[in-house]
């Protein structure tokens, strides 16, 4: 009760769980991460997609405070992450890479060694310890623990006491498609149960698709596309009407507006701003301009199809 | 800190530091007991602790332990990429370091005691086995007071290899350095004693084979209380890479 009065309590509105102005971090002449300008909304799963060696971790690094920015600002939770180091990694738990785990130690001591660096109760060992279902297998030596389980581990000590923002880089790197299930259940649960913010990479799109609420995709170290899940895919959707006659059928598309019209053989298809009412009406015209629509299809955007399309563009225009 | 002390010791349960820890005053306890079973006679306690036991502590021994210890220590961390995650969380960097250079250092205290128990026990057990004792008179107070020497002049030597192995990622450099560090040392011993104050790998040699073994003594100590700072200082600036 006091805990979820807390969070509710503690979000004032506009301030940003997670937001960078013009990141830049080089490795010699290397750009790996460039004018990076990041806005994860509080309470979100921001999914931070792009494919290897994009500058994921190299961001995830600075935001942590690990690696010092070349230029550029970072503020959590509307405080600045340089001048407040400390009180902003309490708030926050992460798993940077390959999980970092003592492999001489038990699974168990390698939670409580972070427990006690961060002052908790002991309880919560084995509190998060339950939670990714670890508990069975605690006392013994992590050198002997699968991947998943040591994925599983990772995350296990990144919820210790209860972080408001959790920052994942790969959770599901190495997982077998069950653990990958469990991941995706845990981070789309989480957020409702705790109020937790959720900043977690992946160089595949489908890991994280289903859970996102939002996204950001990166590329040679820019940020190439960002916003809600939601508004970035009803944006516009391409449709495809069957008609006798598609030259007569474009001239009264295009009359009604619509700019975007390519004729085929025996389809016209069209980019329109989705929504259910502008689609019947274009199909209303048709019909009343005495065409035969015989068929309609609305194919719908993906996330898939974003995240492919924008980097192919990225690509094509990417500076050798 | 003492929290996190209890933390990095916690961390040793189950790794090869703590064998490590024992390995060497366990040597003293052999190397004391052959001395007096070896000979052709049966040697005062001031030739097999002073002339015997204890040079090959201060040359050998204690040095290349803390090189060793200090880069198991490091490689807990390094191997895992564990600082990443250590440094993730809500600490300071200092504290982290300042942490680990002084458990490398506390290790001398701890290996001196065992040593010093160790090698006393050796020479009684070999001089059970050979049915005579050491002759002489009590080596208690002059081999503690040689232990204590050379424990602090070894100082030096733990902040300099802790240093190193924290900074660098291999392994192979902190311990190559060691060892160099070790083999100028004797070098030193055998042909030019009176450099063994310019090289701190030599600093504990200093205390048993100079006159005055405090000033060896004083010598690491004072290195090593100007050095943990700077190294606190240097490791805790860089950035985490892995
Ligand atoms: N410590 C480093 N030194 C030099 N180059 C680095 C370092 N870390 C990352 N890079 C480079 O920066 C780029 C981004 O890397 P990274 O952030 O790890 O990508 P991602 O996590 O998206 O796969 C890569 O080209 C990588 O080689
Ligand atoms: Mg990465």
């Amino acid at each position: 009760m006091a805990k979820s009065g807390n969070w509710i309590g503690a979000k004032v509105l506009g301030t940003l769980a997670i937001e960078t102005q013009g990141l830049v971090k080089r490795f010699g002449r290397q750009v790996a991460v460039n004018r990076l300008d990041l806005k994860v909304p509080q309470q979100s799963v921001f999914g931070f997609l792009g494919p290897n060696g994009a500058g994921k971790s190299t961001t995830m690094r600075m935001l942590l405070g690990l690696t010092t920015p070349d230029e550029g600002r970072i503020s959590i939770f509307g405080r600045d992450l340089k001048s407040n180091r400390i009180a902003t990694l309490s708030e926050i738990g992460a798993t940077i890479e390959a999980p970092a785990l003592y492999d001489h130690a038990s699974g168990w001591l390698n939670v409580d060694l972070t427990r006690r660096l961060r002052g908790l109760k002991r309880a919560e060992t084995d509190r998060v310890l339950e939670v990714v279902g670890l508990t069975p297998v605690g006392a013994k030596r992590v050198s002997g623990y699968s991947m998943g389980m040591r994925q599983r581990l990772a995350l296990a000590r990144a919820l210790l006491g209860e972080p408001k923002l959790l920052i994942l880089d790969e959770p599901t790197n190495g997982l077998d498609p069950e653990g990958i299930e469990d991941m995706r259940a845990l981070l789309s649960d989480l957020p409702h149960q705790t109020g937790v913010t959720v900043f977690v990479s992946s160089h595949l799109l489908s890991e994280v698709e289903h859970v996102a609420t939002s996204v950001g995709l990166i590329y040679e170290g820019r940020l190439i596309l960002q916003g809600e899940v939601r508004s970035l895919l009803s944006a516009q959707t391409r449709i495809v009407f069957q008609v006798n006659n598609p030259e007569q059928a474009k001239h009264i598309v295009l009359a009604r507006g619509v700019a975007d019209v390519i004729a085929n053989a025996d389809t016209i298809d069209m980019l329109v701003e989705q929504d259910r009412s502008g689609i019947a009406a274009i199909n209303r015209a048709l019909v009343e301009g005495g065409l035969e629509v015989s068929a309609v299809s609305v194919q719908l955007n993906t996330l898939e199809k974003l995240y492919r399309d924008t980097l192919s563009s990225c690509s094509q225009w990417a500076p050798l | 800190m003492i929290g996190m002390l209890i933390t990095e010791l916690l961390k040793l349960k189950g790794s090869l530091a703590i064998l490590m820890l024992l390995a060497s005053p366990f040597l003293l306890f052999v190397l004391a007991a052959l001395g007096v079973l070896a000979g052709d006679t049966i040697p005062t306690w001031g030739d097999l602790l002073g002339s015997f036991v204890s040079p090959l502590w201060a040359l050998m021994l204690l040095p290349m332990t803390l090189t060793v210890l200090a880069a198991l220590l490091a490689q807990i961390e390094h191997g895992s990429g564990a600082f990443t995650h250590v440094f993730a969380l809500p600490i300071h960097r200092w504290a982290v370091f300042s942490t680990k250079i002084a458990i490398v250092v506390g290790s001398i205290l701890v290996m001196s005691i065992l040593g010093f128990g160790l090698a006393l026990a050796g020479g009684l057990v070999g001089g059970l086995l050979r049915g005579v004792e050491p002759l002489g008179k009590s080596p208690l107070e002059p081999f503690s007071a040689v232990m204590t020497n050379i424990g602090l002049a070894a100082a030096f030597i733990a902040v300099l290899q802790a240093w190193l192995a924290l900074r660098f990622r291999s392994f192979a450099l902190s311990i190559g350095i060691g060892v160099a560090g070790t083999l100028v040392a004797l070098a030193m011993a055998m042909t030019r004693p009176s450099f063994t104050a310019f090289w701190p790998w030599a600093f504990p040699l200093g205390v048993v084979t100079s006159a005055r073994p405090d000033y060896f003594a004083l010598l690491g100590l004072a290195c090593a209380v100007a050095a943990f700072p700077l190294a606190v200082y240097d490791l805790s600036r860089r950035d985490v890479v892995a």
